[in-house]
């Protein structure tokens, strides 16, 4: 690979192209993550500055394995080592989403409209599009982990640990732009290339579970980027090598993106394209058929991943309970939490509370096909066919309902049945199961919220993922500060029954049901009301 | 029989007219041409003409019925193809063309594979995989593999080469035989004027002009070449002859349609040896109402 000056040109002009067109977008997301870290800072500064209240929560967190493996063991019991251990997990992913999200708007989609020919033809460099979109990715995490840095030393923590958690987050954010510079160089489609850089993320996520730091296999935490963050070590005498480790993989991610771009044609992946049936199948013969065909990918990847995460737990439970068992720290609090609750029982329900909203970000996911076909002008080609609006609506929205319950009952079913070969004990799979699917009803509302923004406002679909993320701040608080109780009300998985914990199924969860028919059919009646754009 | 009935039509977007009390009609059996620069208001029309956009007033029928409220009833009496045409990338172009042509009530096999022999198209591809010109082959192939009364074409050549354009003619001139009703939404001329028999003509939202072929020209002038015995003289004191150049006894210029009879007899004197008379193009036509607008316009891509 040889670098051409004229491969380059015109970088500056896209550059200030994205910039005039995410001038909204970069800020939002840019204060977003902010408020994030900020607010993460703020409620151990704020309301853990004792020491002895900081060494209880320590000592109730270490001694819980579902939260070690989620956000790792605490490395220090000091203000600065509790706001490091809360941002080790859900800071990387939440910049990671960011970077991936900048990088394949700006490069695949961008390319895929078939902009990039335009640009191409405009004196713009092969390479230009590449780099502009690299520089304003990588822009944007520095520039995030410059304020977080300036921020935490301002909140009155140590500069070497504030340092250390801001560079840790602008290189993590850096590291998945090269990869996703990589990822599409490799395919055709942009939703092809956010398959496989999300998957890799989530594969961070889960080898960095896997090797949590109290278990025995904490080597495989080093073959996770996610892992690293913790072993920086921030607040707890920081490993500064490891931004070298960082550096490397960010280079040679780098040198492969801009190898690969250099072999392919514009608009061409490297991966091949297959060649496809002729003819129509007999399912694809009404809109039900073909929302099935474009949304069935996503639904058996969340399926086998979120099987293979319970067998996971399962088989990971026997020794969580002899870990509880043998604390009986641990156990006092349990007993005046829940009464007598299993502590098997207790670790289940808090995995549940989590991946409850993991699953509806695939409702999310799901639901905003329905945008993203009408933005394609995919779905005129039905609309102006035989299908009606409604119709229509409704067999994506089929998937978006009934995906992440088939989800939930795969997650339940794999980690009891695992659970009960492991440990012998006969399982009740019927009492997993229908406490997972409690969470069907807060599901359904996160997408009653896509849907109705979708039917009424249609442009600003995508901030469902904004009140996404309030109710999973909502419930990131609750764990720490006595927020007032109609806070907690607003988001749906509050009125989700722990029903492991003996928790009953009530009027509250009736609402929630109500709430989710209510905002889905206002949105199917404004989606039939609106110019379709 | 009318088609399509179209009565004061108006749209905004905002506070922007993009339709100002259009009028228009099709009458069975019609190739009916629908002519104007990009932003007209052509694809605004169509989309409400198909139930997509809500009109702000005036009346609007198609097949008889209401394109807003009787929308699925209607849609499966017609196929329609998009100016721009983006397909599921996941989706091999036969998938598309069976899925929406069993949508739209089944079609013939044998018409689908006369129809993909003819366009040259391989549909075992993936239509992420297809060019512009094969996509738009794809969405051509699905709309007139069905057989329907009324098919509405919003710039169909684009992309496609010069080949399949003939193709796609043929395909058109095919429907008109069966009986078939034809919109066709265009600003390629020399495409309108090979195969519709009315037009209208839409700039700024309102329609300008509105009839057939020889009516429209009749508004316009005719080029006209002339060889005299003597040098033709007084041709730059009418004001209804325009463009002229003169070389000795050769004469070229332009008359405004309505004064032909006066020219002719005007030129007797001269001794007229030979006299070649062109009607004017759809070209001329455009020019003459967008002036240079118009041909500016032209040059610059699609967006």
């Amino acid at each position: 690979m040889h670098i051409k000056k004229a491969d380059y040109s015109g970088t500056m002009s896209l550059i200030r192209l994205i910039l005039r067109r995410d001038r909204i977008i970069l800020p939002v997301l840019i204060l977003f993550l902010v408020l994030v870290f900020i607010s993460i800072a703020a409620i151990f500064v704020y309301t853990y500055s004792d020491a002895v209240l900081r060494e209880g929560l320590v000592l109730q967190i270490s001694s819980n394995p579902a939260s070690v493996a989620f956000l790792g063991s605490i490395l220090d019991s000091s203000v600065g080592g509790l706001v490091a251990w809360r941002s080790a997990v859900i800071g990387p992913i939440l910049v990671a989403l960011m970077s991936i999200f900048l990088m394949i708007r700006h490069t695949r989609s961008e390319e895929r409209k078939g902009r990039l020919e335009l640009l191409n033809s405009a004196a713009v460099g092969r390479q230009a599009l590449l780099t502009s979109a690299l520089i304003t990715t990588c822009g944007a995490n520095i520039l995030l982990g410059t304020i977080i840095v300036i921020s935490f030393i301002g909140l009155g923590l140590s500069w070497e640990g504030s340092v250390a958690t801001g560079l840790a987050m602008a290189l993590f954010g850096c590291l998945l732009a090269a990869i996703t510079g990589v990822a599409v160089q490799l395919t055709e489609s942009s939703s092809d290339a956010r398959y496989i850089t999300i998957t890799v993320l989530i594969a961070f996520f889960l080898i960095r579970m896997v090797g949590w730091d109290d278990g025995q296999t904490v080597w495989l935490s080093w073959f996770s980027p996610i892992g690293w963050v913790h072993h920086i070590s921030a607040f707890a005498g920081e490993e500064w090598w490891i931004f070298g480790l960082f550096t490397i993989f960010i280079l040679g991610l780098l040198f492969l993106a801009y190898y690969l771009s250099s072999q392919r044609d514009v608009g061409a992946g490297i991966l091949p394209q297959r060649e496809g049936p002729a003819r129509a199948s007999s399912t694809l013969t009404n809109s039900l058929g073909l929302a099935w065909r474009l949304q069935r990918g996503m639904l058996f990847f969340w399926i086998i991943i979120f099987t293979l995460m319970g067998v996971l737990l399962g088989y990971n439970a026997q020794t969580v309970t002899n870990l509880f068992t043998d604390n009986p720290q641990f156990m006092n609090i349990l007993t005046q939490l829940g009464g007598a609750a299993d502590p098997l029982d207790s670790y289940i329900t808090m995995m549940l509370l989590l991946l409850g909203q993991v699953f509806a970000i695939y409702g999310i996911l799901a639901a905003l096909k329905l945008r993203s076909e009408e933005v394609k002008k995919h779905s005129e080609f039905l609309i102006t066919n035989s299908v009606s609006r409604t119709r229509w609506v409704l067999s994506n929205l089929f998937f978006a309902l009934v995906g992440p319950v088939l989800v939930l009952i795969a997650f339940s079913l794999s980690y009891s049945l695992t659970y009960g070969i492991i440990s012998g004990v006969e399982q009740d799979i019927i009492r997993f199961v229908s406490a997972a699917l409690v969470y069907t009803p807060a599901i359904w509302v996160v997408v009653g919220i896509a849907v109705a923004l979708f039917g009424l406002v249609p442009r600003l679909t995508s901030l469902t993922w904004l009140v996404m993320g309030l109710f999973l701040i909502i419930n990131l608080l609750a764990d720490f500060l006595d927020v007032n109780q109609w806070v907690l009300d607003i988001s749906p998985f509050t009125h989700v029954p722990n029903m492991l914990l003996g928790d009953t199924v009530g009027w509250s969860l009736v609402l929630v049901v109500l709430v989710a028919v209510f905002l889905i059919s206002i949105g199917i009646v404004g989606y039939g009301r609106r110019d379709i754009t | 029989m009318s088609v399509i009935d179209i009565e004061k039509l108006t749209k905004y977007y905002g506070n922007f007219l993009a339709l100002n009390e259009v009028d228009f009609n099709v009458k069975q059996g019609e190739v009916f041409g629908f002519i104007g620069p990009n932003g007209a208001g052509k694809t605004t029309t169509l989309r409400i003409l198909l139930g997509m956009l809500r009109k702000d007033s005036g009346n609007i029928r198609l097949l008889g019925g209401d394109p807003w409220h009787d929308a699925v009833r209607l849609h499966r009496r017609l196929a329609y193809v998009p100016g721009e045409v983006n397909l599921w990338p996941g989706l091999t172009g036969g998938e598309v063309i069976d899925m929406l042509g069993k949508l739209r009530g089944g079609f013939e096999r044998e018409r689908r594979d006369k129809l993909l022999e003819r366009f040259k198209l391989d549909p075992r591809k993936k239509c992420g995989a297809y060019s512009t010109g094969n996509r738009q082959k794809v969405a051509l192939i699905a709309a007139l593999v069905s057989d329907v009364e009324l098919y509405i074409f919003d710039e169909p050549t684009i992309g496609l080469d010069p080949l399949m354009e003939m193709v796609f003619r043929e395909s058109v001139n095919e429907l008109k035989k069966e009986g078939k009703t034809v919109l066709l939404s265009s600003h390629i001329l020399s495409e309108v004027e090979a195969l519709c028999d009315r037009i209208c003509i839409i700039r700024e939202g309102q329609i300008i002009e509105n009839g057939t072929f020889d009516e429209l020209r009749h508004l316009t002038r005719t080029n006209i070449t002339v060889d005299t015995h003597k040098p033709i003289t007084g041709l730059e004191n009418m004001k209804w002859v325009h463009n002229l150049t003169q070389k000795g006894n050769h004469t070229q210029f332009s008359v405004d349609a309505e004064k032909i009879d006066s020219l002719l007899r005007y030129l007797t004197q001269f001794g007229v040896q030979s006299l070649i008379s062109v009607p004017p193009t759809l070209e001329d036509l455009f020019i003459s109402y967008y002036g240079l607008e118009y041909t500016e316009n032209k040059e610059t891509p699609r967006g």
